[in-house]
């Protein structure tokens, strides 16, 4: 009997969802070999979260119209609610198709000339006037060539340092919490860790809902015995599967983190041999700035750990004794331990300070450096790690763990990119919530922002609003869509493609770099960021009586001329993926750095020789196994810091007397502009609410979608509830998506003094019922 | 008419009764299990047919996941 076209996708299917789980089923004789019915599958990597799932998008008549996961890369062919509706973002009514310009209240389409000219016009200006006057803000979901390309421009050619992004709102403690720990940023381990671990550490991290394809992985591990241990104020989704859930008071997790190294050092089950080798000993004795570093030893570690006994941890935190005593036994006893952590932990004003205190209790314990034990930090967006943190977009980075404040680098950067000694300044730039302050003063005249949304995700948002929709500045906003919280207030609106409308290459959490092929065309006038950027720069040097340096710095003639500048730039540092040629990326399934040769297959994990780090022999050649070289100055070892416990910049309060938390749900993705377009998803979750246990409604007297007005010393709002046995009592949470419901409204844009993250999980509000 | 394809990942082990649930939701197909995890694929008539049905297998107890692998729409 002939198959039918739905038969045949249906059976094609149920093909790819089976060979996922390693199930061989039965099928008609028929579909032996049939195709499913695209004209061509294309490789990628999902826009969303920074899990870095690879996919297929199927292309028929110049559209994406199916998405598949990549069965031949980490996630197995799986993909997350999200990633299954992709094909749907890039066909919304929303899309920007046309250069937009202000007029009063109104946009007006305007040819992209016309826009080029005014926006080189604006920027010159500026310029001209104060070097310091313009500005970039880029973004983890722009392409590594994107932001690798602003980065040279402002840094290198314009000669300021007044470029960040938005990752500075969310992984920036991780990045400090790693380099300052273990001397170079990013995960030493990788996703094959979790079939390896026995025991999974979750803090701050509500990963069923965040990063479900990770997630599913875990779960498949607790059936094979594993221990699951989440440490969360809610009672999450995540947290339906844990073994020991530890909920505590929010902002005291520092307390529970040193208890349970406590335990650990008083029953004596630290891992001596690991410490002597590997590590040594920091205290902050005084904050600055800049912070004043001691170092101390082993007995100052013991010391200092005296405060903290797990009864004095329940006093602070709320978290009993004995869950702290049972996590730190099971952590240390486990045979591998991972941990896994994501904004509870850092976006918050010691979120450098936590991040420090995960890498200790590895660290003290030697659940490191092997197969199933390691710290991993989870990253939100898709080009966090790859092209932000490892490129070095932020405001006091440099390319490739290089530093705008360190003399020699600045020196490497201004050779390898060919410009004049002394150019690339050596103050750092301000960070993300300093550069919109200085944009609503006027410091900063001239602002381009690509590919990201801070008109609705600053903290404290309306603040900053007010002085990006100002007459007295420019602002300029490349996006897929409009409007968006942010191109609203823009002077000019440029279209951008999106997705697959444009290649590049991604860096997830993991140090696995993708390459996201071309499928489709993007609509009507929109362009590919890179285009529009290296079109900008030309015509501004030009204008700048620069030519001839814009004639050596900037002419790239596609996206793979600018990653083999990208390739030579990581050569020879702690990173280096130069073996990572276009060619390779465009046949595998994403390759883990560092690759430093055409032949190296890459490194699964980092930091040992015998698990296959080939760095470890050349920058450490006396080193049998481990070396931590990325921290030369430490003698190749690891830092395990003297961290106190110090609670939120806010916390609740006689007038405020609740906690506010922010956060994701599973339907939706940062601020909502790509999946708020996806009627199915929208339709499962279209708006925000406030999360309320049972007990503290009842106090207030709300029920399950009553309205309650929410007010934080910024600003207040209107929610609907939801009455669940989620939050702890005194905490409430609000998904942070919705941009008719801006939760931003309310949250403190206080910020962690040594990486700048704003304290987004925690501020203090008041409730009633409205 | 969309088809998706997703595996469903269930907390406990799959029994007669939770299978029995899935199965006889309309526009569900079950093709398969391997342990804690069933292979389904949802048809529709429209994609919001394809949502109700992910939103209704999320809601069944003992449900931990429901992981799409393949979609696609065939107008």
């Amino acid at each position: 009997m002939k198959m039918t076209r739905r038969q045949l996708l249906k059976y094609s299917a149920a093909v790819a969802a089976a060979s996922a789980i390693g199930l061989d089923i039965a099928l008609p004789k028929e579909l032996m070999g049939a195709e499913a019915d695209v004209e061509k599958w294309v490789k990628g990597v999902c826009r969303y979260c920074g899990a870095g799932c690879g996919v297929y998008a199927g292309v028929k008549g110049g559209k994406v119209v199916a998405v598949k996961g990549d069965k031949d890369n980490w996630n197995k062919g799986f993909l997350c609610l999200k990633g299954n509706f992709l094909p749907a973002i890039m066909t919304s009514p929303d899309r920007a198709k046309y250069p937009l310009l202000r007029k009063g209240n109104d946009f007006v389409k305007i040819s992209w000339k016309e826009a080029m000219d005014l926006m080189v016009d604006k920027f010159a200006a500026a310029y001209t006037a104060d070097p310091q006057s313009v500005a970039f803000y880029g973004s983890g979901q722009a392409y590594t060539e994107e932001s690798y390309f602003m980065n040279k421009v402002f840094k290198g050619g314009l000669g300021t340092n007044n470029i960040d992004g938005n990752p500075r709102l969310c992984m920036a403690s991780a990045a400090v919490g790693y380099v300052s720990t273990f001397g170079k940023d990013e995960p030493m381990g990788a996703y094959d860790d979790m079939y390896h671990a026995d025991c999974f550490f979750i803090v701050g991290s509500n990963m069923a809902e965040a990063h479900p394809v990770i997630f599913r992985i875990v779960n498949e591990q607790k059936k094979r015995g594993a221990k699951i241990i989440m440490v969360d104020p809610r009672k999450t989704l995540s947290a339906k599967i844990a073994d020991l859930h530890m909920s505590f008071t929010p902002g005291t997790d520092l307390a529970i983190l040193n208890a349970m190294a406590h335990v650990i050092v008083k029953e004596n089950l630290y891992s001596k041999e690991y410490v002597e080798k590997y590590t040594v000993f920091k205290t902050m004795t005084d904050p600055g700035p800049p912070p004043k570093i001691e170092k101390t030893d082993w007995n100052g570690y013991v010391k200092f750990l005296e405060d903290y006994s797990p009864e004095a941890a329940e006093k602070i935190s709320g978290c009993p004794k004995e869950d702290i005593i049972k996590a730190a036994h099971l952590f240390v006893k486990s045979k591998a331990t991972m941990s896994f952590w994501c904004m509870g932990l850092n976006q918050r004003t010691r979120g450098v300070w936590v991040n420090n205190m995960m890498h200790n209790l590895h660290l003290l314990t030697g659940q490191i450096n092997r197969p199933g034990a390691t710290s991993f930090s989870l990253t939100g967006q898709p080009n966090a790690c790859g092209g932000v943190r490892d490129g070095g977009l932020l405001s006091h980075l440099l390319p490739y763990g290089r530093l705008i404040a360190n003399e020699k680098d600045r020196e490497d950067m201004e050779k390898f990119w060919g410009v004049p000694a002394g150019r690339i300044q050596p103050k750092p730039g301000p960070t993300a919530v300093e550069m919109f302050r200085d944009f609503g003063t006027g410091k900063i005249k001239a602002m381009w922002i690509a590919c990201t949304n801070p008109g609705q995700s600053l903290p404290n948002v309306d603040a900053y609003r007010k002085g990006m929709e100002s007459n007295n500045t420019f602002l300029v906003v490349s996006e897929a869509y409009h409007p968006t919280k942010t191109s609203e207030l823009a002077d000019l609106v440029l279209p951008a493609a999106l997705w697959v409308e444009k290649d590049g290459t991604y860096g997830q959490s993991e140090r696995r770099y993708q390459y996201v092929e071309k499928a489709i065309n993007p609509p009507a006038e929109a362009r590919p960021d890179l285009d529009v950027m290296i079109e900008f720069a030309n015509k501004l040097f030009k204008k700048l009586d620069l030519e001839h340096e814009a004639k050596k710095l900037f002419a790239y003639k596609n996206s793979e001329d600018v990653w083999n500048e990208i390739r030579l730039c990581s050569k020879g540092t702690a990173y280096d993926f130069m073996g990572m040629t276009r060619a390779r990326m465009k046949k595998a399934h994403g390759i883990q750095w560092p690759c430093p040769t055409e032949d190296h297959p890459g490194t699964l994990r980092r930091y040992t020789a015998k698990h296959g780090d080939p760095l470890v022999k050349k920058f450490d050649p006396k080193a049998e196994d481990v070396s931590f070289y990325g921290a030369k100055g430490d003698g190749n070892r690891a830092t395990i810091w003297l961290r106190p416990h110090k609670g939120p910049a806010e916390p609740p309060d006689a007038e405020y007397p609740f906690a506010l938390t922010t956060g994701r749900q599973i339907e939706h993705w940062h601020t909502g502009t790509m999946t708020l377009k996806v009627p199915e998803l929208k339709r499962s979750a279209p708006t925000a609410y406030v999360e309320i246990n049972p007990r503290d409604a009842a106090k207030l007297g709300v029920k399950s979608k009553d309205k309650v007005k929410i007010t934080s010393r910024r600003g207040s709002i209107v929610l609907e509830a939801k009455v669940m046995d989620v939050p702890r009592d005194g905490l409430v949470f609000v998904p942070m998506h919705y941009p008719d419901k801006m939760i931003n409204s309310l949250t403190n844009d206080a910020f962690d003094a040594l990486s700048k993250q704003p304290e987004y999980k925690i501020c203090a509000v008041k409730l009633e019922k409205a | 008419m969309p088809v998706t394809s997703v595996v469903v990942e269930v907390i406990e082990g799959v029994n007669e009764d939770l299978l029995g649930r899935i199965a006889r939701i309309p526009r569900v197909n079950v093709f398969g299990m391997k342990g804690q995890q069933i292979v389904t694929v949802i048809e529709g008539d429209n994609v919001r047919d394809v949502e109700d049905v992910v939103r209704t297998i999320l809601e069944i107890e003992g449900v931990i996941g429901v992981y799409p692998v393949y979609s696609g729409d065939y107008e």
